[in-house]
């Protein structure tokens, strides 16, 4: 067995600079000069690209369709919710559409503070009216499904943590389909609706956001709810249109629609298990 | 008019990124436990960078630009206690030696003959990188399957380009080491390893004589 010469172990010091190409010109000719004549650091050489090469490979997992369909779907949500500057007037319209809600908000005395409330701080920084603005910006601008049968809206259970089902009767309401709407690390399911008919404004649509009220909080900062049965509903606005906040049975909703706040109460009757 | 090319901006923006994400995927699959975690990471990651992509520079690399948002989400997020990082980032007094393997050993762990072994051998290498410290792994991840230079990962993980090569060289060390010792176990190697070691090059030196090099 041989020892390695003064040139090999000279050679070693920098053979991995020398295979990750990081070498400069005269070290890498010095390099190639004694690779083509050293069969051990050729080896050691072509060893260490036959392990990247390896780890390459290893680290190749491309997205599964679904992920890629979700991951896609919550980029454009992003995007559709701030569009870019400086040509911002899609932007502008929605920041004084807020401030009008806003004042009409609190001239009606529906004063609400929704929260996403969890221990974890970066869930703080989502904002106050994030959850419902978003509800509302999805109804009013809707994205791809990511299902539109009741089989597919159910798989989605999965995601969100709740169960999901078929909100009302279809005499009531036909279902149009679902989507996942991310919050940081939190997920719930948009689940949207068409009303049936006729005349101007048809087909009216509603949106019932469905999540695990443990995870996201819709914190309300006044006693200003209804009693329905058994239930209390929290009616609120968002963006000009109502939105009515419940809790059933660990689960969370908030419909919102092309309704007033009768229409909402009326409707979310329907969403509270019988 | 304005509205629409600042919609074909972000659209344009949303393909590019969106582009990137079997990448990004890749090196989260690979530092997360599993694909829920991975995917995760991938999503906020690009949520991240799609809020701020008014700041990024158009022209300039918006792969490198991603990935050091990868890694932030990650350092700041995903990895776990720092325990064995402490540990591992201690001063190199005793550095894992180029242990000394023939040429034919070498050649037959990179190509062996048989299929069978080739596979076992590519597992151990997969349980290997399972293995490595969350913070070697990234680093060799980094380098070898996304080709970052040295300073680009120096970059991305905000520590300096020496860490980046300790990181790399030790990270490696180790995956061979798990190699070789599986080698010799499928008598691919012979038992001739010898106590010789030859430890980085001071790094002041070599980035020295990069320096004088590129001048
Ligand atoms: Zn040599």
């Amino acid at each position: 067995m041989n020892a390695p010469s003064q040139e090999c172990r000279a050679f070693l010091r920098v053979v991995e600079s020398f295979i990750d190409g990081e070498l400069d010109p005269a070290a890498i000719i010095e390099g190639e000069h004694h690779t083509a004549s050293c069969a051990s650091c050729r080896e050691r050489v072509m060893l260490g690209r036959a392990m990247k090469a390896s780890v390459s490979h290893l680290a190749t997992s491309p997205m599964g369709d679904d992920a890629r369909g979700r991951l896609r779907n919550a980029l454009a949500a992003e995007i559709a919710r701030t569009p870019s500057s400086p040509k911002r007037a899609p932007r502008v319209r929605m920041v004084v559409g807020s401030i009008v809600a806003a004042s009409f908000a609190a001239a009606a005395a529906w004063l609400f503070a929704p929260r996403i409330g969890t221990p974890n701080a970066s869930l703080a920084e989502a904002g106050n009216d994030d959850v419902l603005s978003e509800l509302v910006a999805e109804h009013v601008r809707p994205l791809p499904l990511d299902g539109t049968d009741i089989q597919t809206v159910r798989s989605l259970e999965q995601y969100v943590g709740v169960p999901l089902r078929q909100h009302f009767p279809a005499s009531r309401a036909k279902l149009v389909g679902a989507r996942i709407l991310p919050f940081q690390h939190e997920r719930a399911a948009i689940v949207q609706y068409e009303l049936g008919g006729t005349g101007p404004g048809a087909p009216r649509r509603i949106s019932v956001l469905v999540f695990d009220p443990r995870r996201i909080h819709l914190a309300p900062a006044s006693d200003i709810a209804q009693q329905l049965g058994r239930h209390e509903v929290r009616m609120t606005r968002a963006q000009g249109l109502p939105v009515a906040v419940m809790e059933d049975e660990g689960i969370g909703y908030a419909l919102s629609g092309d309704v007033d706040e009768k229409q909402a109460m009326e409707l979310v009757r329907y969403v509270a298990s019988p | 008019m304005f509205f629409r090319s600042t919609r074909r901006t972000d659209d344009a923006f949303l393909d590019e990124a969106m582009s990137y994400a079997d990448a990004l995927h890749g090196v989260a699959r690979r530092m997360c436990r599993n694909e829920a975690l991975a995917e995760d990471l991938v999503q906020e990651t690009l949520l991240k960078a799609i809020k701020s992509r008014e700041q990024f520079a158009a022209g300039t690399n918006l792969r490198s630009w991603l990935f050091r948002i990868l890694t932030n989400v990650w350092v700041s997020r995903y990895r776990r206690a720092s325990l064995e990082r402490a540990t591992f980032d201690a001063p190199d007094v005793d550095p894992i030696a180029d242990g000394w393997v023939s040429a034919d050993t070498m050649r037959n762990l990179r190509e062996p003959e048989e299929l069978a072994v080739a596979s076992l051998l590519r597992a151990e290498l997969e349980r290997a990188l399972e293995l490595l410290p969350e913070d070697f792994r990234m680093v060799v991840l980094l380098v070898d399957a996304q080709e970052f230079s040295y300073e680009e990962a120096a970059a991305a993980l905000s520590v300096p380009t020496g860490t980046v090569m300790s990181r790399l060289h030790r990270g490696r060390k180790m995956l061979q080491k798990v190699l070789v010792e599986q080698g010799r176990a499928l008598g691919l190697a012979k038992a001739e390893a010898m106590a010789d070691s030859t430890p980085p090059a001071n790094l002041e030196a070599f980035r020295e004589k990069k320096l004088r090099g590129t001048k």
